[in-house]
């Protein structure tokens, strides 16, 4: 026989889904009906009610801030993963020779070596202590440089946004947008600048230095729009200089390279100078100078290709895509190199010392869009960009050096310098500089470099080489002496190409 | 129900947010942002609070993911659980007495606007009378009557058995008619 609490949930069952009314179902339970019937009524009420919904812009906004809690969440596991293994190897490392040789501890007395384990450990929570004081971020500062158009900040989660001007010294936690047409730079206390282009959103996550100054932190969230980053090269292993997106994360230790948020949350991320690991998805791809790739909302990076030439001048107004540019394309920051003259500057005023020939920001108009069409999409980039002696082309040989932003509010007005035309590619020189075997290892190693920037090398016969430093690399181990070659071809993607004799050592 | 048949997914889901994979908690919020909203609305009475606690409850879950450990309940168990501490978080810290404000989302449905105002007023009755049962008895009404649960997937959600469900059900239906009919008069 069913219970009361049986009956309630079958009659609001059947009337629910209209097989049966109220009056219906208690019919079959008479004895129970002056019971059952307010509460089946008041479930079916219930039941009955439409559904509170949050609206779509809470939705999205509340989507929104939950991926800024994980990419916050990866970057502490980043730093944990990263510091915890390097403190204990060191403080391990200390110990060793304070250890000494384990026979004159055998002849130690117990009371000794307990007394000596005791020094060991307060001397290891000292110094353990003072590893961590000595960690810790201190909170640094950015300066907003050439703040052009409507450009505003947001100094508290949610709060009013106000105008930002040239001059502003923004914290950690301030949001900066821009309107169109818009532009600002924000010069980072490390020297990195990363400038914004119209419709773009940043918010400065993170901006800080070790108290002993062995590594320096810069953390933004790029939420929108277009930022055309120079990472001033860091010689301290602890520095870190990141760009969180929806889709992807870029880090850097010293490079130049745009970052583009699509508005499909899709990232785009084009290498100028140096060498960026990009990750999307747990995947990375590598790209060097002139590379680019595209990393699509929660997939992986798309394939590394070049960038094409247009993209390191600025393209004429109303210019079409480059043709050779695959699809699908991404829009990407504006060209905005050095050698462009600044649409807003006056030529008529003396560039300043020291920042002359430095790039300043390029006001992009809608009349003029600065667009790089690139079928790329990028990640995470890890390697400090180290200049190499290869020669480069016209359009990147007088890129010059990131430009050092001091505290100084108003950057000396830019060098207008001429903009050389889009032009075809010079001519490849592929050089194999080392092509040797080593017997006692069985090793063939080629390194080998190109006068294009952008270009891949393939050792012919053997498989891709891989970028280091300034030129490229291809190793072979346990290779038989019977298989190696007198000499090798290295094949350039850009269709160049070098030989050298193999040499025995 | 889909309840039951997206359990194993669950841990799946759960193993691959922790390894980072935003995906993955981007899919823990598309699926269950529309249950927490209603839960959270159901304990707040405000849409506007309401956005921002549920929003505080997937921050919090970003914040808290690695502690958690499948042992066969829903992940959507879990999240009640931070949902639960949440709102116990917010009223305790606001000392002013509970405005039931109408349903601004609601607004929206201007095809039938009588029907509307009826149902906001319904709406806003039902998170007021919902206010004054015990914390047990409001989940098992949300989660059999809200969110069309079977009682066994409610007693597996609350770590209960069916029979308790039906015996919270019954109680919590019995108090709400009570108070509905009361303010009612």
């Amino acid at each position: 026989m069913a219970n009361v609490d049986d009956i309630i949930e079958r009659c609001v069952e059947q009337v629910a889904s209209g097989r049966s009314t109220v009056d219906d179902c208690l019919a079959d339970y008479a004895q129970y009906a002056d019971v059952l019937r307010p509460l089946v009524q008041t479930a079916l009420q219930i039941h009955g009610l439409e559904r509170p919904k949050a609206s779509r812009a809470a939705f999205q906004a509340g989507k929104r801030l939950m991926m800024e809690a994980v990419a916050r969440r990866e970057r502490d596991r980043a730093t944990s993963r990263v510091a915890l293994p390097k403190s204990i190897r060191r403080f391990v490392a200390s110990l060793k020779p304070m250890g000494g040789p384990g026979v004159a501890w055998g002849r130690l007395a117990l009371v000794g070596g307990l007394g000596a384990a005791t020094v060991l450990v307060w001397l290891g929570a000292a110094g353990l202590l003072l590893r961590a004081w000595n960690s810790a971020l201190m909170p640094e500062t950015c300066v907003v440089a050439d703040a052009s158009g409507i450009v505003q900040v947001q100094t508290n989660p949610g709060g009013a946004w106000q105008p930002l001007d040239t001059g502003w010294v923004l914290d950690s936690g301030h949001r900066i947008r821009t309107g169109d047409p818009a532009s600002v730079t924000v010069g980072f206390f490390d020297g990195s600048t990363t400038l914004m282009g119209p419709n773009s959103e940043l918010l400065i996550a993170q901006v800080g230095a070790r108290r002993d100054s062995r590594g320096k932190l810069v953390v933004v969230e790029q939420v929108a729009g277009t930022t055309h980053n120079r990472v001033q090269s860091q010689p301290e292993s602890l520095s870190l200089f990141q760009i969180e997106t929806p889709s992807a994360s870029v880090i850097v230790h010293g490079t130049e390279f745009k970052v583009g948020v699509n508005p499909d949350n899709s990232t785009s991320v084009v290498v100028i100078e140096g060498e960026v690991a990009v990750t999307g998805q747990q995947v990375t791809v590598m790209l060097t100078d002139g590379q680019a790739t595209r990393v699509e909302a929660d997939q992986a990076p798309g394939a590394v290709v070049l960038a094409p030439s247009e993209e390191f001048v600025e393209r004429p107004s109303g210019g079409e895509p480059s043709p050779q540019v695959p699809e699908p394309q991404a829009s990407v920051e504006p060209s905005t190199q050095d050698e462009t003259p600044e649409l807003d500057a006056s030529p008529s005023e003396p560039a300043a010392t020291g920042t002359t020939g430095s790039r300043t920001p390029v006001t992009e108009s809608p009349e003029a869009p600065l667009v790089i069409q690139t079928p790329t999409s990028t990640s995470e980039a890890i390697r400090a960009g180290t200049p190499t002696a290869t020669p480069k082309p016209p359009a990147r040989t007088a890129t010059p050096k990131p430009p050092t932003l001091t505290a100084t509010p108003k950057p000396a007005p830019p060098t207008a310098t001429v903009a050389p035309s889009p032009s075809p590619r010079p001519t490849e020189v592929v050089e194999v500089f080392q092509a040797s075997y080593k017997v006692s290892k069985g090793e063939l190693s080629v390194k080998a470099r190109t006068s294009v920037p952008g270009c891949t090398l393939t050792l012919v016969g053997f498989g891709p080489m891989v970028p280091e430093g300034g030129h490229w690399l291809y190793v072979k181990e346990a290779l038989h002496q019977d298989d190696v070659p007198s000499a090798v071809t290295v094949q350039s993607s850009c269709g160049g190409s070098g030989t050298s004799p193999v040499e025995w050592e | 129900m889909a309840h039951m048949s997206e359990r194993s997914d669950d841990e799946r889901l759960v193993r691959r947010a922790q390894k980072g994979d935003r995906a993955a908690f981007g899919e823990i919020y598309e699926q269950h942002q529309p249950a927490v909203y209603r839960y959270v609305y159901y304990r707040v009475g405000d849409a506007c609070t309401a956005d921002d606690l549920t929003s505080t409850v997937f921050t919090r879950l970003v914040e808290t993911i690695d502690s958690y450990r499948y042992r066969g309940r829903p992940l959507l168990a879990w999240i009640y659980t931070i949902a639960r501490n949440v709102v116990f978080d917010y009223h305790r810290g606001t000392e002013r007495s509970r405005v039931v404000p109408l349903d601004e989302q609601l607004i929206d449905d201007s095809s039938n606007v009588e029907r509307a105002v009826q149902q906001r007023l319904t709406q806003s009755r039902l998170a007021a009378a919902m206010a004054q049962l015990t914390e047990e008895q409001r989940q098992v009404i949300i989660l059999r009557f809200i969110e069309d649960m079977t009682c066994k997937e409610v007693g597996l959600m609350l770590d209960k058995s069916t029979g308790a469900v039906k015996a919270l059900q019954h109680r919590g239906l019995a108090a709400l008619g009570r108070i509905l009919s009361r303010d009612a008069g």
